[in-house]
């Protein structure tokens, strides 16, 4: 499901060279791989270690990138790399929205369960 | 291949586990950490960072998380690393009369016993923290060295200073089975037997079922938090606000956490995430536009008191147990602590409160 590693479509390097993988959140490519190398072995662990993926997007933009780092680095097939955990809610809403949300939006929307700091 | 008797083994590489291991590394032993995961994959990696000893009661805890809280900017310090503790201050918000003189007997006390907190009434809060609505507030307990701790940094820190010792982190590693084998402890995972001296068990929520296999019923039960994470914000909190707003370095800011019984359903609810906005909403008007981009969950140990539990096992001399339900703060001041106990010392006085005959009323 992710695209080969070798496409770095979305990836841009900062004044300082380092190549950025998460733009929301500045994760360099180097910050990746320096998780992966202490032990981070899915995309949920490098987000929770390096914050990528924790930024406005969720993840949108760079876990196809991180999925191939991972993979070329642990030499793991990309197809077989778990997604981030999808979380409530997919696209941003108000607090005050989420405040006066009726029991309606109920099954559909409860998150997955997953553990992560912020 | 023989197994090696290392000194000791620790199971959990969450803040409590990797801050026993740390300290007991720096005291020259050999230790071993066994992670499910990722380090802080349970408990420590889920819950709002807040740092805090000033509203914590009893006394003997409270002093217990001040002394962590030293520690913790200590290590900041040591490691030029701002983000690993803020001291932004907190303020803890009392909106009940009757909550608020038992808040202020608490400061009081903490007060006296050197803890830098005070109580404000009402009217000095909006000096402190202008988007917070005085509407229904009663007053708040002060206390500028209070703060935000980033708990993956400290892992990262944490692990670094571990490895450069005789410290071995074994991550993604699951401990199938532990067992007393003559006066040495067994840990045994997919891949290898491990035999040490001492067996410390640090597993948060996992403690009770290790436990039980030394035959010892651990009062603990999963406690599960919920939290909203805002879209980054410019700065509109100086403090952490308890309870429920913290604002981080990032500019995001954390909503919640619910403390709800749940069994291991680790899941967010649609219910509990509308009443941590509702009550967000009150307490500061200004979030009702801010976006949430994300929340989550997490299950937290609690102990039948709520107190941490840092004991041996009864019926052992080399099994320790270190369970907190809030562990970030204390969590030096308790791994220098056990550290020291396991290393062959006495049990420390700061840590002799927390017994595991005052965690369960049975003996």
């Amino acid at each position: 499901m992710f695209v080969p590693s070798s496409y770095q479509g979305n990836a841009m390097s900062d004044s300082a060279g380092r190549i950025i993988i998460c733009r929301c959140e500045e994760v360099s490519r180097e910050e990746v791989l320096d998780a992966i190398r202490s032990g981070c072995e899915t995309l949920d662990e490098i987000k929770r270690a390096t914050r990528a993926g924790m930024g406005r997007c969720q993840g949108e933009g760079c876990a196809h990138m991180i999925a191939g780092i991972l993979s070329e680095v642990l030499g793991v097939r990309e197809d077989g790399i778990q997604p981030f955990t999808a979380r409530f809610p997919v696209g941003p809403v108000s607090l005050g929205e989420l405040a006066a949300t009726g029991d309606e939006l109920a099954p559909g929307q409860q998150a997955r369960s997953s553990q992560e700091a912020a | 291949m023989k197994p090696r008797p290392q000194d000791v083994l620790v199971i959990g590489g969450g803040v409590l586990g990797m801050s026993i291991a740390y300290h007991l590394s720096g005291l020259g032993a050999s230790v071993t950490v066994f992670e499910r995961g990722y380090p802080g994959a349970g408990a420590s990696g889920a819950n709002a960072a807040i740092v805090a000893s000033s509203t914590t009661s009893p006394l003997s805890y409270a002093l217990l998380e001040e002394r962590g809280k030293h520690l913790l900017a200590e290590l900041g310090k040591a490691e030029s690393d701002d983000a690993l503790f803020q001291d932004c201050g907190r303020l803890r918000l009392v909106t009940e009369k009757e909550e608020g003189s038992s808040v202020m007997e608490v400061v009081r006390r903490n007060r006296e016993a050197g803890i830098d907190v005070q109580y404000l009434q009402a009217e000095s809060i909006e000096a402190l923290e202008p988007q917070i609505s005085s509407a229904g507030l009663v007053g708040a307990a002060y206390c500028p060295s209070d703060g935000i701790a980033d708990p993956f940094r400290l892992l990262r820190v944490l692990l670094a200073r571990t490895n450069r010792r005789r410290g071995t982190l074994c991550h993604h590693t699951l401990v199938c089975a532990i067992s007393r084998k003559s006066r040495f402890v067994q840990v045994t995972t997919p891949r290898a037997t491990h035999v040490g001296n001492a067996l410390v068990i640090a597993s948060g929520v996992g403690s009770a079922q290790l436990s039980q296999q030394l035959g010892v019923q651990l009062p603990v039960r999963p406690v599960r938090g919920q939290i909203l994470v805002t879209e980054k914000l410019p700065r509109l909190f100086q403090h952490v606000i308890s309870p429920g707003i913290t604002q981080c370095r990032s500019g995001n800011i954390l909503l919640g956490v619910s403390t709800e019984d749940a069994g291991f359903a680790n899941e967010n609810t649609l219910s509990v995430l509308q009443t941590i906005a509702r009550g967000s909403i009150l307490k500061a008007p200004i979030l009702e536009t801010a976006h949430i981009i994300r929340c989550f969950s997490g299950l937290r140990p609690m102990p039948r008191d709520g107190l941490p539990i840092l004991d041996r096992l009864p019926g052992y001399d080399n099994v320790y147990v270190s369970v907190s339900h809030n562990g970030l703060t204390a969590a030096q001041a308790i791994g220098q602590g056990m550290a020291q106990w396991i290393a062959g010392g006495e049990k420390p006085p700061l840590l002799a409160p927390f017994a595991l005959a005052t965690a369960d009323p049975r003996s």
